[in-house]
């Protein structure tokens, strides 16, 4: 196979009955995540029921897109062929301010690779890859006003 | 006591396949190469087997009933493949001792068949997307931002651990030069050749900060063990190894997005496994601790309660603690760093190996003990086995 002529496309987001919102909210920009209505509790990824009460009584919550990076690692190997041209790049987990606890992981954009250090305030980005958007985040203040 | 509720279990037999790289035999052939020199290492015949158990990960053991078939073993009392979750070979030698512990069989098999090099199936990286419920890892949230199954957790979990607790970056090469040491003892493993510090530090970034050589290497091989109760073993040609202890434990059982990601399931099963033991740590000669990564290591050695949390470093002493001559010799077949990552089985059918005192240029000197462990995160499994 001559890598200059074949195509091979990102994996996409394969959206569930659970997790359809995330994805379908991304493409309005809004983070949306699982809440539970009986306890109050968020959970992610999402799934039938709450893991915190076992109610069936959740429903997709808008939340600030504000969080912190809990950790993160620079994937420098190509494991895809689809991210060829990306590498370096930084695979975040983010703990998101609504919960402790409560993480998404994502890229990390707009941050030097000198800049990353856990702790780190974050904001939610949207980016669209293709026809889907994904939830990205980068620093929640400019990289000067950040950095050590 | 022993952590084996029931009859006293022992390991009779071990077996291994050739370890191959560069060469992709069936799987089917790995695994009777590896099963039947275990069987004939027990002093025992295929017709002498009623339990059999492995693990595979997306198909790449064959299962029970080929085996059975194959073997020409007649019915089963207690059979499982058990895949997906799970400690790796681990979870199927737990099975196969707790049926023998019942008394559901008397006879068990188990075994774990691996095809990693590249050219086979390649790595986990590979295998498709499994549903929500279908799988430990959540791949519809983490492949489309380039984070491929387990590399890059580790990466982060690394990452995390350098920035809380310290340390140094050679913490973990004592690690991947330890392998090497023992590896270049033991004819079967695929890398035998030391490393220096220079040459670890400066391997190539996979998921920053882990580096190739904290990875282990894939092969494509099987490795077998025949578990009976202790009374059977006592009556067969070979030195009696027992089965102390074992425990198994999931955290909060995800891979990461969980709240117990650095270590998952570590603790809760050190703690399940020393109070199931009848030994202390000060009883165990030798360990065999899981090495997918030198991060696991460190995080285990700790977690089993051999020096505190964020102390492995120190505690390695530069690695004088587990190389050759060490006062707790590590990884003595080389591990899944060096002798290849055969994911499980291998690290208890060394410490036997090691407790029948039959280790050849590796031996450790009066080996009574050995603590072996299996896996990761929240699919995690320990055990003590020692010499009668």
């Amino acid at each position: 196979m001559s890598e200059s002529t074949a195509y091979v496309s990102r994996p996409r987001p394969l959206a569930t009955v659970y997790s359809r919102f995330f994805w379908d909210g991304a493409r309005r920009g809004e983070l949306l995540i699982q809440h539970c209505t009986a306890c109050s509790r968020f959970a992610h990824p999402p799934g039938p029921i709450c893991p915190s009460c076992g109610s069936q009584e959740i429903a997709p919550v808008a939340v600030s897109g504000r969080g912190t990076l809990h950790s993160f690692c620079l994937i420098h190997h190509v494991f895809h062929p689809a991210f060829k041209d990306q590498v370096p790049y930084f695979v975040a987990r983010v703990e998101l301010q609504e919960q402790k606890g409560l993480f998404l992981v994502a890229n990390l954009r707009n941050c030097p690779r000198d800049g990353a250090r856990v702790g780190l305030p974050l904001r939610v980005l949207f980016e669209t890859v293709g026809e889907d958007v994904l939830p990205q985040f980068e620093p929640a203040l400019s990289f000067e006003t950040v950095a050590p | 006591m022993s952590g084996t509720a029931g009859r006293q279990v022992a390991v009779a037999g071990i077996g291994y396949s050739g370890v191959y790289r560069g060469a992709h035999p069936p799987s089917e052939q790995l695994t009777l190469d590896a099963t039947r020199s275990a069987i004939a290492d027990a002093g025992l015949t295929p017709a002498e087997v009623d339990g059999i158990f492995e693990y595979q990960y997306a198909g790449d053991s064959p299962v029970t009933s080929w085996v059975q078939r194959t073997l020409g073993t007649s019915d089963l009392a207690a059979y499982g493949d058990i895949g997906g979750t799970g400690a790796s070979g681990m979870a199927a030698v737990i099975y196969a001792i707790t049926a023998v512990a019942s008394g559901a069989c008397e006879v068990a098999l188990a075994y774990r068949t691996i095809l990693q090099d590249a050219g086979s199936n390649g790595s986990f990286g590979t295998i498709e997307s499994a549903p929500p419920g279908g799988s430990m890892f959540h791949d519809e949230f983490l492949a489309p931002y380039g984070s491929f199954n387990i590399i890059p957790t580790i990466g982060m979990r690394m990452q995390r651990r350098k920035e809380q607790l310290g340390g140094h970056e050679e913490d973990y090469g004592y690690i991947a030069l330890n392998a090497r040491k023992w590896a270049a003892l033991n004819p079967r493993a695929v890398a035998r050749k030391l490393l220096s510090m220079d040459e670890y530090l400066g391997s190539r970034f996979i998921a920053e900060p882990v580096r190739l050589l904290d990875c282990d290497y894939p092969v494509n091989g099987s490795c077998a063990v025949v578990i009976t109760t202790a009374a059977r073993a006592r009556t067969l040609t070979q030195p009696l190894i027992i089965v102390d202890s074992h425990a198994t434990a999931t955290g909060d059982g995800d891979w990461i997005f969980g709240d117990r990601f650095m270590n998952g399931g570590l603790e809760r099963c050190a703690e399940r496994l020393w109070s199931n033991a009848g030994l202390a740590r000060d009883d165990v000669d030798l360990l065999g601790i899981y090495d997918g990564f030198t991060y696991q290591v460190l995080s285990w050695i700790e977690a089993l309660g051999f020096c505190k949390e964020g102390e492995a470093g120190d505690w390695l002493d530069g690695g004088r603690t587990i190389n050759p001559g060490g006062s707790l010799p590590l990884n003595t077949s080389g591990g899944q760093l060096a002798e290849g990552r055969l994911h499980g089985i291998s690290f208890l059918a060394e410490a036997v190996h090691q407790l029948r005192g039959n280790a050849g240029d590796r031996q450790v000197p009066d080996a009574r003990v050995a603590l072996v462990t299996n896996s990761f995160g929240p699919a995690v499994a320990a055990m003590i086995v020692r010499r009668d």
